[in-house]
């Protein structure tokens, strides 16, 4: 075990100014302790060099198990927005018409209609938000 | 350089070129890091794997508000802990497995040498992802630094700190090893 005084300047002694060093290898110079204490640090340095550098992953990440983030034109990014508006302004209306408020729900069937195709852009829209196939390269 | 480059293919929502890219410049480090916090290679690599899926899926929310590099380790580094705490719950991992990286890297331990690995592991959380990722990266405290997010001074106190305790403990183990040896031939 090296001495007390001196443990954590032997641990920093590669970062010690040549004056700093001075009393350091004088002390070391009289004790073995310390001096087997920073041939031990050298050693591990070595040793934890050897343990961890130039590790690398085995399995390197196949680029072919990605997909594109987002493919869309900005016109069906649009239309997925006004679906979405369209479904929320629907379900307003709907969920108030169940609470007894004083809103008549449309009941023709262009409405509904309407209603029907702007909830499936909108599923359309969901799903096609997610990733795409990668394009050929 | 890189990262410009990136950078512009982000811009023109070039999203395989700059995917590539970052595979290039960050596959290896991302690597480092997840295996620095997780201390397991196996878990290192499918961490790995699902970091670069989460890279990608992200990229294009990257704005570019923060460093590339700083975005992409805030993502290794959030998924690393993640995988560390399944990892806990489910209690595949046991801190007492000596050496889970030399037992990664199939080595030999040496019966007359203490298992480095082993007390590596043994360290407090911070000081080991330190002192292991400070050796992968080719000793380089910026990197180390940049990597877990952590100030300059911090990251050389805990290298200062687990070295110290490295090498008290394998001296230790070391001078224990030679005795018992001693008596054996005896």
């Amino acid at each position: 075990m090296p001495c007390e005084k001196f443990e954590d300047l032997l641990c920093g002694y590669s970062d010690l100014s040549a004056e700093q060093r001075q009393p350091v290898d004088a002390h070391m110079a009289a004790c073995a302790d310390c001096r087997e204490f920073l041939g031990t640090l050298s050693a591990l340095d070595r040793s934890l060099t050897t343990l961890y550098a130039g590790l690398q992953p085995a399995r390197p990440f196949n680029p072919a198990s990605i997909r594109q983030p987002s493919a869309l034109p900005e016109i069906l990014d649009f239309v997925g927005w006004a679906a979405v508006f369209a479904t929320l302004l629907f379900l307003s209306v709907v969920v108030a018409a169940r609470f007894g408020y004083t809103l008549t729900v449309p009941r023709n069937a262009v409405w509904y209609t309407t209603a029907a195709l702007m909830m499936l852009a909108l599923v359309a829209w969901v799903t096609s938000r997610r990733p795409a196939s990668p394009s050929p390269r | 350089m890189m990262d410009e480059e990136i950078r512009a293919h982000l811009d023109r929502e070039r999203w395989l070129q700059a995917f590539d890219l970052v595979l290039k410049q960050y596959q290896t480090k991302v690597f480092h890091l997840a295996l620095s916090i997780l201390g397991n290679r196996e878990q290192a690599e499918d961490a790995s794997q699902e970091i670069f899926l989460r890279i990608w899926r992200a990229l294009p929310s990257y704005r570019g508000a923060s460093q590339l590099s700083t975005w992409i380790f805030s993502i290794a580094r959030n998924a690393s802990l993640t995988a560390l705490k399944r990892a806990a719950s489910k209690r595949t991992v046991s801190l007492e497995e000596p050496g889970m990286l030399a037992a990664a890297e199939k080595r030999e331990p040496d019966p007359r040498t203490p298992d480095l690995a082993a007390l590596v592991q043994q360290l407090p959380e911070k000081q080991r992802q330190v002192v292991t990722l400070f050796y992968m990266e080719e000793k380089s405290y910026e990197e180390v630094a940049r990597q877990l997010d952590l100030p300059m001074g911090t990251v050389k106190t805990h290298l200062f700190r687990a070295r110290k305790e490295l090498a008290l403990k394998w001296q230790q183990e070391k001078s224990q090893k030679e005795d018992s040896n001693a008596v054996r031939k005896i």
